[in-house]
């Protein structure tokens, strides 16, 4: 049974469980025993499984390690210390492999210089990393003389399950510790991992004790399930749940960087920011600032350093896409307190010590409470520290968002998370590697997979299913099985071909090949990144805008594309953007809630009072949202929770209709696609579709303009999910999406024979084969899986679901306008361009109406330069 | 003579039939880098069995790149063999213009099918395009044209195309595999710098028929009017 800790330990009896020179090391080196540390070291002694959720600084690492630590300290006493490994530790984070490292020799030296001291000897407890950066002869070592304690990535562990002689040196685990879970339990990585587990569990010679340590997330007790699998009896394994996340103050402002967040310029509101940031960084000692994306990050950076030249070299980015020594570099200058500020997208978010950081700013929206509380949570290292963290709204729907996710983290109402289930791919790649190990029971297999708790529901067909492709049933796939995978015979599997290993070391992981195409200009500046969807609709002349600034596209050349600046200038085409940051179902639906009062309100005297009580925030904040609120209610009216408003907007070759449904970017993903589809198949039309977190758009050509009553019918659609699933069959996500998935499921190699092929060759194998696939195959187990991925996975179709019952149920009712120019609420969907296009069902017919379209726009331009030539023509 | 595009990929010029980029043994190729591909060549075979049954030429020329691989194996010979076979009596000639995949290929006389660099047709000199050749007017293949056609709303689609001038015309690949290369993006076939082809008519064949889509340099311009926002 999964259990919440409630005994907190004193220090006596924490102590008491420990060795000496343990014991005396502590008492040496610290005051006292953390939060997490009382709750957790006694029970993992005692063999409980333990996932502990708590802020930075709270000495996690500690509450984790001791109890191991102490074993170790022990067997060392006792002369029983083996060459062997004790501890696995595993955290997605590859780079906090070495600060781990360190974190635990310093104590490791500690004790043993201790233990000296006391008068006797320990052996050294050695630490080892395994990563995919460990040398070859270091892994060699590894085997010969094995770490006791082992730190590897998630990655990294599925190979190790199938090294040959690796592999056995795992089997002696008798702890394993997986951190940072809040970053895996919400995507395949985290599948993927808890796979492995269950797998070195099988292979292991005893039960081991599983530690999982979290940042805020919820809700724990599945978080728990998660990291602790379940049973054979179907029962979830049993352990402890230790939740002191709410043991660190955090105190957290909104700030609007104007007065007034719509008629101000770009210009003057990038000033007004960088100014406001350089008051506070002067203010503060150690300043980190996270923007939502690395461009954003580096942007930053650059422009703080150009204005104010005072920071130059105390002011420094860090993300994901610098070089290992430049964040390296900045990491170590940060701890050593010689930089102002630093900025960081998300790499700083986790892990590793940082060091003293007095203020945390967010610029723009984290979109989820947990990720407000775990960057602010950076500031103020020590327990007893108050987190102090400023969020900076760039624009008007930003402010009212981040006022009550604001409010919801002081209230501690927290997103809830959804762990991903069944999925395929993943499956495929840990049958292929439990097949390389030996010959499998199917029966034995199968219940081996269902002890993951995300594959703890899986179907048997599906099971089979995945057997099947592997061993080359689906025939007509291939002819003489040459790539089959296993063999499947008699309720029995193993290992087929002689390539498999190697297929299965240099494909095995879930994060897919990012396919971001670079912009560059023609004296070869970097501008930013495009998608590649986007970059490969450019034809040469169109001008397009990124990052607020138009450019025109001169030519591409593998995944760059050159651009000359176009100040000014019209864009031809939209801009293009699928992949942001969501907001949670939970939050928008507080956000509606939220309008809905502020609007009752509007007309009283007291509401400005009653925002900047209630919400926590300034005058000039109250001010911004009210009239904000204001603007809209007078030009059309204030979407809510009552109310969805949808609007008609006419454009030179398009109408397009802003629909406010503020249910979060996942269900308006769904919900879009679904409306655009049914709208598509009634007037054999295509649809282009763009979306956010307050509402999406769809775009239609102007001989398809929608009927009242045609919108209205939109929304007593029935089965959402079965048209969800059919508009996919007609997107441009799905192929995309496709790819990733026939990556994961070993379908489309992303490396063999020493070579890595292009995203771009790939996607065109992914695309011939989605098309056989649907054609012959409809049940083919990674075709299912992709169409799983993106409703559940991506998008959220229940939630869509959930509002249209809503709608049906009368408690939310809808409004249909036709304005001349979009309301100030639609501002922000209509700057996002476009995000998605659902097609025609029929692809002849839509060459054919293309071929209309642009016959008649021909025919015009000649008629038009015929009119212009004649007169001087006969002049002549 | 006058060339006439065929909406099946094919060009009929005279009692000729001419058809480019077949790419036979593609599958098995990817099949080698690991990639899990279905077999298309039986439906190659069957859809240019129809054409010929139809138009019935007395010539059958393939202008280039009949097989795939540049590595000669095994399974490639099979299924060219087979190929061959299917196709065999439905003309009284059957000509292969060598082109770069071509390699190895001079066994393939002896099923009488008869191999050159280059032919002429009435008036016309088909080479497969690959490099430049002395001449006037030209069919080639090789470039495997494309164009991306995109719409108001923003749904895109990348079709293959014939692309015809006067003095030039390039055939779209009859692989169904030949994804296609846009030609409004990177230009292939050095062929193609020489002439201008933004005066090339655009002709997309689309399930049995074949669309003009006007001169490719209004088409672009087209294309930009239609998306304007």
């Amino acid at each position: 049974m999964v259990r919440w800790a409630e005994r907190e330990y004193t220090d006596d009896e924490i102590l008491r469980i420990l060795e000496e020179p343990v014991r005396e090391w502590f008492r040496w080196s610290f005051e006292t025993f953390t939060p997490p540390q009382r709750y957790a070291i006694v029970e993992i002694h005692k063999g409980e499984n333990v996932l502990i959720s708590s802020p930075t600084g709270s000495g996690k690492t500690l509450s984790a390690f001791l109890a191991a630590i102490n074993e170790l300290i022990l067997l060392g006493k006792e002369g029983k210390l083996e060459d062997r490994i004790y501890v696995l530790y595993v955290s997605p984070l590859r780079a906090l492999n070495n600060d781990i490292r360190r974190n635990l020799e310093g104590p490791l030296r500690g004790i043993k210089e201790v233990a000296g001291e006391l008068g006797y000897e320990l052996p050294e407890i050695r630490v080892g990393i395994r990563t995919s950066d460990t040398p070859s002869y270091q892994k060699n070592k590894m085997i010969k003389k094995p770490p006791h304690i082992l730190i590897t990535t998630p990655e990294s562990l599925a190979i190790a399950l199938n090294a040959p002689k690796f592999g056995e040196r795992l089997k002696t685990v008798r702890y394993l510790i997986i951190d940072e879970v809040h970053a895996l339990a919400e995507n395949k990585r985290g599948s993927h991992l808890m796979l492995s587990v269950e797998r070195l569990q099988e292979m292991a010679e005893g039960n081991f004790i599983r530690i999982g340590l979290s940042a805020t997330i919820h809700p724990l007790e599945e978080v728990a399930k998660f990291v602790f699998g379940f049973n054979d009896d179907g029962t979830p394994r049993s352990g402890l749940i230790v939740d002191v996340s709410f043991a660190k103050e955090t105190k957290i402002k909104v700030e609007s960087v104007v007065d007034d967040l719509i008629y101000t310029d770009a210009g003057t509101l990038s000033g007004a920011l960088y100014n406001r940031l350089a008051e506070l960084i002067r203010e503060h000692r150690t300043t980190l600032i996270f923007t939502n994306t690395r461009s954003g990050a580096e942007r930053v950076a650059f422009n703080l350093k150009k204005r104010y030249p005072e920071f130059e070299g105390l002011i420094e980015a860090h993300h994901s896409s610098l070089s290992r020594e430049v964040r390296l570099d900045v990491e170590e200058r940060l701890k050593r307190g010689e930089l102002k500020a630093v900025i960081s997208s998300t790499s700083l978010e986790l892990g590793i010590d940082i060091g003293t950081i007095d203020l945390v700013i967010l610029i723009g929206s984290p979109k989820s409470v947990n990720r407000a509380l775990q960057r602010i949570g950076r500031a103020g290292h020590r327990l007893h520290d108050v987190s102090r963290g400023i969020i900076l709204a760039l624009d008007r729907d930003d402010l009212v968002e981040v006022t009550v996710l604001a409010h919801n983290a002081r209230n501690r109402r927290l997103d809830r998370i959804r762990i991903p289930r069944n999925p395929l791919d993943v499956l495929v790649q840990h049958v292929v590697g439990m097949a390389l190990n030996k010959v499998w029971d199917v029966g034995e297999a199968y219940r081996l997979v269902r002890r993951a708790y995300p594959f703890h529901e899986l179907p048997f067909k599906d099971f089979m299913d995945v057997l099947r492709y592997l061993s080359g049933g689906y025939e007509g796939l291939e002819e003489r099985k040459v790539y089959a995978k296993i063999w499947l015979d008699g309720g029995r599997f193993g290992r087929r071909g002689k390539m498999t290993r190697v297929i299965y070391y240099m494909n095995t992981g879930t994060i897919p090949d990012e396919a971001k195409i670079r912009v560059y200009t023609m004296d070869k500046g970097m501008v930013g990144t495009i998608e590649e969807e986007f970059a490969e609709r450019l034809i040469r002349g169109d001008v397009f805008v990124l990052a607020g600034k138009a450019y025109e596209f001169v030519k591409s050349r593998g995944n760059r594309i050159y651009v000359i600046p176009r100040e000014g200038a019209r864009p031809t085409i939209p801009s293009w953007f699928s992949e942001m940051l969501p907001l949670s179902f939970d939050l928008a639906v507080d956000i509606q809630r939220f309008r809905g009062d502020v609007k009752k309100l509007l007309g009283r005297g007291d509401v400005r009072r009653w925002l900047m009580r209630k919400y926590g925030i300034d005058g000039r904040t109250a001010t911004a949202i009210m009239t904000y609120l204001r603007e809209q209610a007078r030009y059309s009216r204030v979407p809510d929770d009552e109310t969805v408003l949808v609007e008609e907007v006419e454009k030179e070759n398009t109408y397009e209709y802003f629909f406010h449904t503020l249910i979060g970017r996942r269900a308006n993903d769904a919900l879009s696609r679904a409306f655009a589809y049914v709208v598509g198949r009634r007037r054999g039309v295509n649809v282009g579709v763009a979306i956010s977190d307050n509402g999406f758009l769809l775009r239609v050509p102007k001989e398809a303009r929608l009927e009242r009553a045609e919108i209205m019918e939109l929304f007593d659609l029935n089965d959402i999910r079965t048209v969800l699933e059919r508009a996919l069959d007609s997107t441009e996500l799905l192929k995309r999406r496709f790819r990733h998935v026939a990556n994961r499921g070993f379908l489309i190699l992303r490396r063999y024979v020493g070579r890595s092929k292009r995203p771009g060759r790939q996607q065109v194998m992914a695309v011939s084969l989605l098309k056989v696939l649907r054609e012959r195959y409809p049940d083919f187990p990674l075709l299912r899986e992709v169409y799983r991925e993106i409703m559940e996975d991506r998008m959220d179709v229940e939630k869509a679901g959930l509002l249209l019952r809503w709608i049906k149920e009368g408690k939310v009712r809808i409004v249909i306008e036709h304005n001349r120019v979009p309301s100030p609420f639609a501002f922000n969907l209509e700057a996002i361009g476009s995000s998605d296009v659902v097609l025609m069902e029929d692809r002849r017919e839509m060459i054919r109406a293309l071929h209309r379209k642009i016959m008649s726009i021909i025919s015009a331009e000649a008629e038009a330069h015929e009119n212009e030539e004649g007169p001087q023509a006969s002049a002549v | 003579m006058r060339a006439e595009p065929l909406p099946e990929k094919a060009l009929r010029v005279g009692d000729s039939l001419i058809i480019a980029d077949l790419h036979i043994g593609f599958e098995e190729a990817m099949l080698r880098e690991g990639s899990y591909v279905p077999k298309l060549l039986g439906e190659v075979t069957s859809s240019l069995q129809r054409l010929l049954e139809r138009e019935r030429p007395k010539r059958l020329v393939i202008d280039g790149d009949l097989k795939h691989s540049f590595i000669p194996f095994r399974r490639e010979m099979k299924e060219l063999r087979e190929f061959l076979g299917e196709i065999e009596g439905y003309t009284d000639e059957l000509i292969l213009i060598r082109g770069n995949h071509d390699v190895g290929i001079s066994w393939i006389k002896g099923m009488g099918v008869e191999v050159l660099d280059s032919l002429e047709v009435g008036g016309w000199k088909l080479v497969h395009g690959h490099r430049l050749e002395e001449g006037e007017r030209f069919i080639i293949g090789h470039e495997h044209p494309a164009v991306r056609l995109r719409d108001e709303v923003g749904a895109s689609i990348k079709v293959p195309a014939f692309l015809k001038g006067e003095n030039l015309i390039v055939l779209p690949a009859f692989s169904p595999w030949a994804y296609g290369n846009d030609v409004t993006r990177e230009i292939v076939s050095p062929f193609l710098r020489m002439f201008d082809t933004s005066r090339m008519r655009v002709l997309v064949p689309v399930e049995g028929e074949l669309l003009d889509f006007g001169r490719l340099g209004e088409l672009l311009n087209a294309l930009r009017r239609l998306s304007a926002v």
